[in-house]
């Protein structure tokens, strides 16, 4: 016979149990709703929530669409959409310090650039591909533009810039954890997925990068 | 409905005891392995952290531990693939190409980079050391690379050096198929470093076809050599 206050212990535990269950129930159905519901409009209707069940099912949901043969970018495509919203008033109002971070897979197969141990690779203009016309429009538009060679890259220029506000551009599989990662340092981020990932000769949707850039609040760092 | 309760809050009080012992046996286990001792239930070992990688990512992160989550996992994996890795013919082994030194520019190609062996960078030795092990070497500026080359080259066993968390990332991402990783010395995505004496080891380990060593990590296409980078080779 177990002493009283162990009963009461597994009981409160017991409670608690099924209150966290019922809990866990509601997001799973608030998430899979949403995502369904992304998937038909490409709109997220609660961001916050949306987040929350990404971040917290992540695993599951992915195993799930992957048995489903559905395309495991939906997910981090939902994802970054909803950090796109949650990020969307302090993304327009945010300070100065700008930072535009590309992947090194949207250049041309034959560049040139250089890499720069700390501002990527630095684009020759070549008009090879159109990173050259988004680095133009970068500079005027007041933003740090990184040609990055992998995300440590834009960490360590981020955090020694002290950016306020971020574009990143990648691969929907690295950005959606990007985005939740700045979503938690506080970083106001717009996040563009690239159109066709693969990591050589990708392409992006330059004029929502563009577009971005437009929205940025604050006056140019430069 | 306390009765219920109770039940319920001693199957779930059980659950919890069971899975962080599970818990401690497989981190025990893991960094034992990571000390380069035997160490029994390796896969199950396995299954669990993997099973638990996230949130036991986020609790090491809280944690003052030293050696990261990543790299135990890559160790325990090495050591259950071991004797698989031996028996493996046809081997890829996959390279970053933020080792590349930073003068380098060779060019890229759906099948990554394409290494001119210039010697300014480890990739030479690398690649020397592979092709006689008779597995191809690809430079790779991404991890999508690694599904597409996997499919197309029918590996039977891959070795991977990349940072410890895509290297961790990867070998969860390949399953069945047996891996070996060797995590970069130097993180950071652009001029990184890697212990070469750690990738002759692991590539020691790789089974030895006779057939098709001499060929089997030539450049892709036209080989083209980089003139600025290289004169000599």
């Amino acid at each position: 016979m177990l002493p009283v206050v162990f009963k009461v212990i597994f009981g409160a535990l017991g409670v608690l149990s099924l209150l966290a269950a019922a809990v866990l129930v509601c997001l799973v159905t608030a998430t899979v709703g949403l995502l369904v519901a992304y998937r038909r409009s490409g709109a997220v209707a609660w961001p916050r929530v949306a987040i929350l069940g990404g971040a917290v099912l992540y695993s599951p949901i992915a195993l799930v669409l992957r048995r489903l043969g559905r395309d495991g970018r939906l997910l981090d495509r939902f994802l970054i959409e909803a950090a796109n919203r949650v990020g969307a008033t302090a993304f327009s109002h945010a300070g100065p310090c700008r930072l535009l971070a590309v992947p090194q897979c949207l250049r041309a197969r034959d560049c040139r650039a250089r890499l720069d141990p700390r501002l990527g690779y630095r684009c020759v203009r070549c008009g090879k591909c159109r990173l050259g016309e988004l680095a133009e429009r970068a500079e005027r538009e007041g933003f740090h533009f990184c040609i990055a060679p992998g995300d440590g890259c834009v960490k360590r220029l981020a955090k020694e810039l002290g950016v306020d506000a971020a574009i990143g551009v990648a691969c929907a599989a690295e950005l959606s954890g990007a985005m939740l990662a700045g979503l938690r340092m506080g970083v106001a981020a717009r996040g563009v997925p690239l159109a066709s990932d693969g990591c050589f000769e990708t392409t992006a949707d330059l004029d929502l990068v563009k577009e971005a850039m437009a929205q940025c609040g604050g006056s140019p760092s430069r | 409905m306390w009765g219920v309760a109770e039940q319920i809050g001693r199957a779930v009080a059980a659950a919890a005891v069971a899975g962080l012992a599970c818990v401690a046996v497989s981190l025990a286990i893991a960094v034992r392995a990571s000390h380069g001792r035997s160490a029994p239930l390796k896969r199950f070992s396995l299954v669990v952290l993997e099973l638990l990688y996230l949130p036991l990512r986020m609790l090491w992160a809280a944690l003052p531990v030293k050696a990261p989550l990543d790299v135990l996992m890559v160790t325990l994996r090495n050591a259950s693939n071991r004797g698989r890795l031996a028996r493996a013919q046809r081997g890829i082994v996959l390279v970053p190409s933020c080792l590349r030194h930073l003068a380098c520019a060779a060019p890229g190609s759906r099948r990554g980079i394409q290494c001119a062996r210039c010697g300014l960078c480890k990739l030479q030795e690398i690649h020397e050391q592979a092709g006689r092990a008779g597995w191809r070497v690809f430079v790779l500026t991404g991890s999508a690379y690694v599904p597409r080359l996997v499919a197309e080259e029918r590996p039977e066993a891959a070795l991977l050096v990349a940072c410890a968390h895509e290297c961790n990332k990867v070998m969860m991402a390949l399953g069945a198929l047996p891996t070996y990783g060797v995590p970069l010395t130097r993180n950071g995505c652009v001029a990184t470093d890697v212990d070469l004496g750690q990738v002759r080891a692991a590539l020691r380990l790789c089974g030895r076809p006779a057939a098709n060593s001499g060929a089997a990590d030539k450049p892709e296409g036209t080989g083209r050599r980089n003139p600025t980078v290289c004169s000599t080779c």
